[in-house]
């Protein structure tokens, strides 16, 4: 069998992966041909069921894998877990497969041709471990002697596999400063719109108790992190009667459950938004007290954009003395109105706010949007009406607002250039009516936890990190900056890097497939000696130097991340089940085994000490079971149990989920405020100028920044750069995630590449109407052209997109040499995305490049 | 959803066998097969030559797009409805029921009463 | 007297397909083939516009036009109401695939593996003992769902009731994550399928055929 296998590998183009397999699993079962095979008894030797935790995708399912004679047999949800309750997607079922993958990384290999990029075969030869380890050793002792910020660690998927503590603490150990994760892939403009307004991030909706869910553009049916938890949810109480609204331009699965789907234009959602606030406003569906009480709405601004302040602190005006005073002891501060400070006129912010969004009528967001301005009244009468303003209702003994409303979003809001203001716009609107932290309403995961992020940035130049993060490019860019690790590579002087990058370490991430403007990826990519950690021969093991094959979530011992939600939080482990290649190390062992040669294994210990509160012994390596055992202790458990039970779950009470958050952190006089005006952008927005100014720094453009670091959202921000340049581009592209695949993971499980009629390829999605202009039919290949680059695929008719829009799904279009044929069929929309980050948080901005599409 | 289809079918059926010119003897002619009067083979199978097509096609005198169409309608409830069936295309089971419901003129019985 | 069989709440159902790839793990349904499959459609005219999904698996008919079709006798409903195929009686006619106005019975023309190129995973080498008769197919012959007879066989073996948990229901019913497929006994009128089908007004589908369908479905 052995020779057919390699013939076909060699027809299938699929060489390169040809030194990387084994040749464990073709012994064909001639058995299964006879007929009297109902005779046999059935008499397994084993048939068990252990507990684990998936990450087919960032949900971490409670899973049961079922092992039989030592092979994985299926896999099964786990009921007890709090996240998945027993029910599993697609992904989950098929991850036996990903394990099973016969095009799986094997052994440690080596690139023999020096040219990298797509189409260049890699020309890998096998390598010893030993050789593999020595290579690498010898590279990072030079590095570390020189300057260790050389060093450069990345991380996506990865994170959720061992945990990211580790190659942080292996980091910190090194001595450098670049550990990447993805977030800016994901959601990143959320997070830090969260951070910037409270101090914190995550948030989740009170579903249980909510009367009316406005969903702009999440997709729980299909994609995101709590989806199987938010899927079911959002079923069950709409049985009960809650009103479920859907707010984007494609009839996704989540929108296709809606009671109603309002189908906006692509990027105009803070138009949308600010429209809603202006209609609440105007027939005053506000909570005049959250707003007082809670944020700093009632601040005095200055003409400056900054608040009047007296000994440093932000004063209000007070209704009792007639004064502007600091909100501290016996005052009432005014939430409207002009007033005269110390000669100097300013105004309420919420004042200012009022003001700004005065012409955004929502016969003006109708032309923008795309939306009638009928809907927008009215979606705004039914969210002020069913805010129920006032009400409160007794939990467990305890009297608490009632606010059943909520706005919820992901990637919809937060993938655009302005997905920051997006977001700040969403968070306004709940505001305005006291959504946050009540019964029914948006609930704040720890809320006020790191007060840093509410204050302006320092816009650090020159740069630390090769990714810019916090630096004057992207000042609020707490999650790191995925995509901009590619462009300062290419030339790292052009952003004042004060050191060249030598050498790239990933784990389980595949950078230049997905991140938008693939070719500037790769360009950068190209420049580096690259080692990756990964599973299969991903389009970033394809430009590697060296690779280093990984056991898969089924084969090691994690320290699983957990879903917490409104009802229960849980720990969790993942224990291998089965090692279906025989593969010696896992990246936690690569990192152990490297900070031995390296001579920095005491360090490590100590920064993974740290990291976990745990007490490792310096002087030896460890096991990861014997470290996972360690952390089991030090949350409370210990591994013989979470071994049985695979998670150890504890419950929450109604003074966890409504009283922890606003209501201790920022209610009253005297406390902190959530930023309903983000002054601390103005205050970013003036040193970016100043440091701009300063370092005489080319590549940043400070004409526009009142618009990007506004302290409050404007109609600016429903305009990123593709749509106001793009002449001649006349369709929005939009791209999203099908249930079917994880990002750029799992896109081999052949069950999933056969689990729905269309699921084998992707498509652009084309309105009927759109397509007869064009002369499409249905099946058609068509080219998708931006003003980046241009890809053919094949074209899907729907009624269920706007017109003026069409949407191509991730996941597809591979084109690594180390994977088979049909994991490449279908295009990746990254190729013709433009690029154009959100400047606050340096999330890429998937959902803004137009483009023109025509038959192929 | 399909009632509609079905219908359809029956009012045509009479049209599809009339070519054949024993539409008037349905009943007739099915028990002659059974009974081994019409020579129809005696190896069961889908293929051509065997007796399935032998007694729709050839001794009925069905032709090939009476019972196979080229797609079905895109709200059709069949789940093979995406499978490549090869040969000449899907067929519409509205086309069996015909003859094959519980007081058809077929012999083999295959499905019961219509229910409402 | 049990009579097994399903409710499956369209209103609820995402499209998600978690119950195509739970039975076709768990019942090692090979490449191409489908005990279970999710039809979708659009209907309306943008904006105004629905996408519908059905899951489809054997309806377990009550007047199975599979068995009486099939000329080798290989089909049977059982005692529990459950209809099945015999691989060692089947000899690959395909009259009960003809028969099938739902289109649930799939042909194994030849062994084709999961990986598209031929190359066999441990799961699809383990040797027949360690699996369920049902799941030991061979070529030739005709499948399709069983209701997941070998999880029901085994309940009632242990003296539990099938449907009473995870994993004495079929492998679609309780990983969906939208909790929309049901099993139960159907003459037990208290069973939540029963309750379900009075009460939400269940229906079956293609009712002109006579089947008797026992999955049923809330539109």
């Amino acid at each position: 069998m052995a020779i057919s296998r390699r013939e076909f590998l060699k027809t299938s183009g699929a060489i390169a992966a040809l030194a990387a397999m084994g040749d464990i699993f073709f012994n064909f079962s001639e058995v299964m041909a006879k007929e009297s095979m109902s005779k046999i008894p059935y008499a397994p030797k084993e048939d068990v069921l252990i507990p684990s935790t998936d990450v087919m995708c960032v949900n971490f399912c409670g899973i049961r894998v079922r092992r039989v004679n030592g092979v994985i047999r299926a896999i099964y949800g786990n009921p007890e877990n709090p996240q998945n309750a027993g029910h599993l997607c697609p992904k989950g079922i098929s991850g036996l497969f990903d394990t099973y993958n016969p095009y799986r990384v094997k052994r440690p290999l080596k690139r023999t041709n020096p040219k990298k990029g797509p189409g260049e075969d890699p020309k890998w030869v096998e390598i010893t471990y030993e050789e593999a380890f020595e290579e690498i050793t010898k590279r990072l002792k030079k590095i570390k002697a020189e300057n260790p910020s050389k060093f450069i660690w990345q991380h996506g998927h990865g994170k959720y596999l061992m945990r990211d503590h580790f190659p942080k603490a292996f980091c910190k150990a090194f001595g450098t400063p670049n550990v990447i994760h993805r977030t800016t892939v994901c959601e990143a403009a959320r997070h830090v719109a969260d951070e910037i307004t409270w101090g914190y991030h995550g948030f989740l909706p009170d579903v249980d108790n909510c009367n009316y869910f406005i969903n702009m553009g999440a997709n729980p049916m299909e994609a995101e992190q709590w989806a199987r938890w938010l899927d079911r949810k959002i079923i069950e109480n709409k049985e009960r009667g809650m009103k479920y609204i859907v707010v984007e331009p494609r009839l996704s699965n989540t929108a296709a459950k809606a009671h109603e789907w309002i189908p906006i234009r692509p990027a105009t959602d803070a138009v949308f938004l600010l429209a809603m606030a202006h209609e609440l406003i105007k027939n005053n569906y506000i909570d005049e007290e959250f707003l007082i009480t809670y944020t700093n709405a009632p601040m005095l601004v200055g003409e400056d954009g900054k608040f009047v302040r007296k000994d440093g602190r932000p004063l209000i005006w007070d209704k009792k003395t007639n004064s502007a005073k600091p909100y501290e002891g016996d005052v009432k501060p005014a939430l409207t109105g002009s007033y005269t400070v110390d000669g100097k006129s300013c105004k309420t912010a919420f004042e200012i706010f009022k003001e700004s969004i005065k012409d955004i009528t929502p016969e003006y967001a109708s032309q923008i949007c795309g939306v009638p301005a009928e809907t927008i009244k009215r979606i705004a009468k039914e969210f002020g009406e069913h805010a129920q303003i006032g009400a409160t209702v007794v939990k467990e003994g305890k009297v608490l607002r009632y606010r059943p409303v909520v706005i919820h979003t992901f990637r919809g809001l937060s993938a655009h250039e302005y997905g920051v203001q997006n977001n700040r716009a969403r968070m306004i609107v709940m505001m305005l009516v006291g959504a946050f932290d009540a019964v029914g309403g948006m609930h704040l995961h720890s809320v006020y936890k790191n007060p840093k992020y509410m204050e302006p940035s320092k816009c650090e130049y020159p740069p630390k990190r090769v990714d810019l993060q916090e630096s004057v490019y992207f000042p609020h860019g707490t999650h790191n900056v995925a995509q901009q690790v590619a462009l300062t590579l290419a030339d790292p002087k052009a952003y004042g890097l004060q050191y060249e990058p030598e050498f790239m370490m990933s784990y389980a991430t595949n950078r230049p497939f997905s991140t938008s403007d693939i070719k500037k990826q790769i360009e950068g990519y190209q420049k580096i000696f690259s080692v990756v950690i990964d599973t299969i021969l991903t389009e970033f093991a394809d430009m590697a130097d060296i690779v280093l094959p990984d056991k898969t979530y089924l084969e090691s011992w994690h320290w699983s991340d957990t879903r917490w939600n409104l009802e229960a939080k849980h720990v969790a482990i993942r224990q291998p089940i089965v090692n279906a290649y025989n593969i010696k190390y896992d990246a936690f062992d690569i990192l152990m085994e490297l900070a031995e040669r390296l001579g920095i294994l005491d360090k490590y210990i100590e920064e993974i000490n740290k990291a976990w509160k745990i007490k490792l012994a310096p002087g030896r390596k460890y096991s990861s079971e014997e470290v996972i055992a360690a952390i089991a202790k030090a949350n409370g458990t210990d591994l013989e149990y979470l071994k049985k039970h695979g998670l150890k779950v504890k419950k929450f009470h109604a003074k966890d989920i409504y009283l922890s958050g606003v209501e201790a952190k920022f209610k009253g006089p005297g406390k902190p405020k959530m930023n309903f005006y983000a002054e601390n952008l103005v205050i970013t927005a003036e040193r970016i100028r100043e440091t701009v100014k300063k370092h005489n720094i080319k590549n940043i453009r400070i004409d526009n920044l009142d618009i990007v670091y506004s302290p409050l959202p404007r109609k600016e921000h429903a305009f990123p750069t593709p749509h106001l340049e793009a002449k001649g581009y006349d369709l929005y592209l939009i791209t999203y995630k099908r249930m079917y695949f994880n990002q750029s993971n799992n896109a081999m499980v052949p069950v999933l590449r056969e689990i729905a009629h269309d699921a084998d390829e992707n498509f652009v999605l084309i309105n009927t109407e759109t397509a007869k202009q064009r002369g499409i039919k249905d099946g058609d290949y068509v080219y998708v052209e931006s003003r980046v680059g241009k890809i053919k695929i094949k074209a899907k008719l729907t009624e269920g997109i706007r017109p003026d829009t069409v949407a191509i799904s991730y996941h597809y279009g591979h084109w690594s040499s180390g994977l088979p044929a049909y994991a490449k069929k279908g295009a990746n929309p990254n190729w013709v995305l433009e690029l154009h980050p959100d400047r606050i948080s340096g999330m890429n901005s998937f959902n803004d490049t137009k483009v023109k599409v025509y038959k192929a | 959803m399909k009632l509609k289809l079905f219908l359809a079918s029956l009012t045509i059926l009479n049209l599809l066998f009339a070519v054949s010119g024993i539409a008037a003897n349905l009943p007739g002619t099915a028990k002659a097969i059974k009974a081994g009067k019409i020579k129809v083979g005696k190896t069961t199978g889908l293929e051509l030559e065997k007796r399935f097509h032998n007694i729709h096609n050839k001794v009925l005198g069905l032709q090939c797009e009476s019972c196979h169409i080229s797609s079905f309608a895109p709200d059709y409830l069949y789940q093979r409805k995406y499978k490549d069936v090869g040969g000449m295309g899907h067929v519409d089971r509205g086309i069996c029921l015909g003859c094959h419901k519980e007081n058809g003129p077929a012999v083999t019985k295959l499905y019961g009463t219509a229910e409402k | 007297m049990s009579r097994y069989g399903m409710v499956i709440d369209l209103r609820r159902c995402f499209g998600c397909r978690a119950c195509v790839a739970a039975c076709k793990t768990e019942n090692m349904v090979q490449r191409g083939n489908y005990w279970n499959f999710v039809l979708e459609y659009e209907q309306g005219k943008y904006p105004n516009v629905k996408r519908i999904f059905v899951p489809m698996n054997c309806m377990h008919c009550e007047n199975p036009p599979c068995m009486k079709a099939c000329p080798e006798k290989a089909i049977t409903k059982n005692e529990y109401g459950v209809v099945l195929i015999n691989y060692d009686k089947c000899k690959g006619k395909k009259y009960c695939i003809a028969a099938c106005p739902y289109g649930v019975i799939h042909f194994i023309d030849k062994e084709k593996t999961f990986y598209p190129d031929g190359q066999k995973t441990p799961y699809e080498t383990l040797p027949p003992e360690a699996l369920h008769p049902l799941h030991r197919k061979k070529p030739g012959i005709a499948e399709k769902c069983t209701l997941c007879w070998h999880r029901i066989e085994k309940a009632l073996k242990e003296g539990k009731k099938p449907g009473s948990d995870y994993d004495t229901s079929p492998a679609c019913i309780k990983v969906c994550p939208a909790n929309a497929r049901f099993f139960g006994d159907l003459d037990d009128p208290n069973s939540e399928v029963s309750r379900l089908i009075a009460e939400k007004g269940a229906i079956q589908l293609k009712k002109e055929y006579g089947t008797r369908p026992q999955v049923y479905y809330i539109i």
